[in-house]
């Protein structure tokens, strides 16, 4: 059994849902983004509706400085790295600098947030882990390239285990979600 | 051949670290998310730690206990001019109706900030879970000065964001230099029991609290 899970864990599994996974998050950031774009100030800014202390709040971009100018830039900048992430171009190192983005975004959401919100930031967390543009995707020739070359790399075979269990963490956390949520009552 | 050997070794490693680091994990998850008992009550300070930046979670809302009262939030001006009192503006219920409007909306979350602060005024804490452990503490003491400091504090800071809601909306219907100051008015009512849905007679509780004359807040931006 533990040979099988070895197996299991070396293999390349999951590629494709995970990339169908990261093409649904970055839509559902771009949606987020620019469905409240002529809300950003009230919701987000300083000088907005929350009142964020820089030395209290949790980590954001946006509390380097108080001015709607900068606000705007990092706004801005995470729509544009967001849609490099749907593009599937670099992946883990874009999937990264997408994640400081939108947690910081997320980081302001206060009263504003839901479930699917606090579901999608700690997915997001462990994809970050994972191989999300193997398919559907700008790098994705070079991952059909690497494919026919046939060849097995030490450095894969870690970049694969990271991805399984990556993947993995994904799974059970929505298991989480459902089994505290519905199935376990008082 | 050895160095095959140890690398098979690294990778049999990680995948044991990883599977136990997933386990690890999972059960500071279960305990923080889980319905409370006494193991979560007692890990708690380490469970919040463990969890805090980046993996918060609470799944209570669902059930099996959801939200029982309705509230609207009313604010009305005092304008420079003659010191003259305006009507009362229901800031909800448009809300409610724009969101109601349209599956992609951006009122969704306008009216959840508005609504998720009166909802914290009320209960004079944040979240959920606290108010049950808070009464949880209670059924076993009378003394209730610690509830009352905390609901007291969270109140305070809640007023401060809920007359910054209100200056916004109110920049919005009057040129900000002709308001002098805004008071709010909390409306709350109980939603009607399942068990009541057929009774036409049956009228729910309703509060009304009426929060003090304060000045405009300028450092927010007239309503979306």
């Amino acid at each position: 059994m533990l040979s099988h899970f070895h197996n299991f864990a070396k293999s390349q599994n999951f590629l494709i849902g995970a990339s169908l996974v990261r093409i649904s998050i970055a839509l559902l950031l771009l949606y987020h983004y620019l469905i409240h774009y002529f809300q950003r100030y009230f919701l987000w800014s300083d000088s907005g509706v929350n009142v964020y202390e820089p030395k209290e709040a949790a980590f954001s971009l946006y509390n380097f400085n108080n001015s709607l100018a900068y606000f705007d830039l990092i706004y801005h900048l995470g729509i544009i790295v967001t849609i490099i992430y749907l593009l599937g171009y670099k992946g883990r190192i874009i999937s990264i600098i997408n994640y400081i983005f939108y947690f910081s975004l997320y980081n302001r959401t206060v009263h504003i947030s839901d479930g699917g919100d606090n579901l999608l930031i700690i997915c997001m967390l462990f994809l970050l882990f994972a191989n999300t543009t193997a398919y559907f995707s700008l790098d994705a020739k070079k991952h059909q390239e690497r494919l026919k070359a046939n060849k097995t790399s030490f450095f894969k075979d870690i970049s694969m285990i990271f991805h399984n269990f990556a993947v993995l963490a994904c799974i059970i956390q929505l298991c989480v979600v459902y089994f505290f949520s519905g199935g376990s009552f008082k | 051949m050895l160095k095959s050997k140890g690398r098979t070794i690294i990778l049999k490693s990680l995948i044991i670290f990883l599977a136990i680091l997933l386990i690890f994990h999972f059960c500071i998850t279960t305990l923080h998310s889980g319905p409370i008992n006494p193991i979560s009550v007692k890990f708690k300070p380490f469970t919040d730690k463990y969890v805090d930046n980046f993996f918060r979670q609470s799944w209570h809302l669902f059930a099996p206990e959801p939200l029982t009262n309705n509230y609207t939030m009313f604010v009305q001006v005092k304008l420079r001019n003659n010191n003259t009192e305006s009507e009362w503006y229901n800031i909800t219920d448009p809300l409610v109706r724009a969101n109601n409007d349209s599956v992609f909306t951006p009122y969704n979350r306008m009216l959840r900030v508005g609504l998720g602060y009166i909802n914290s005024y009320n209960l004079g804490v944040t979240d959920v879970l606290t108010v049950k452990i808070m009464n949880k503490s209670l059924e076993k003491s009378d003394d209730t000065s610690r509830y009352d400091e905390l609901a007291e504090i969270t109140q305070s800071e809640v007023e401060k964001v809920l007359y910054r809601y209100a200056s916004s909306y109110a920049k919005k219907i009057y040129d900000e230099k002709d308001i002098d100051k805004i008071r709010i008015l909390i409306n709350s009512t109980e939603a009607v029991p399942y068990s009541k849905r057929n009774d036409k007679e049956y009228q729910p509780e309703e509060n009304f609290t009426t929060l003090e004359w304060k000045e405009l807040n300028n450092n927010v931006v007239a309503f979306p």
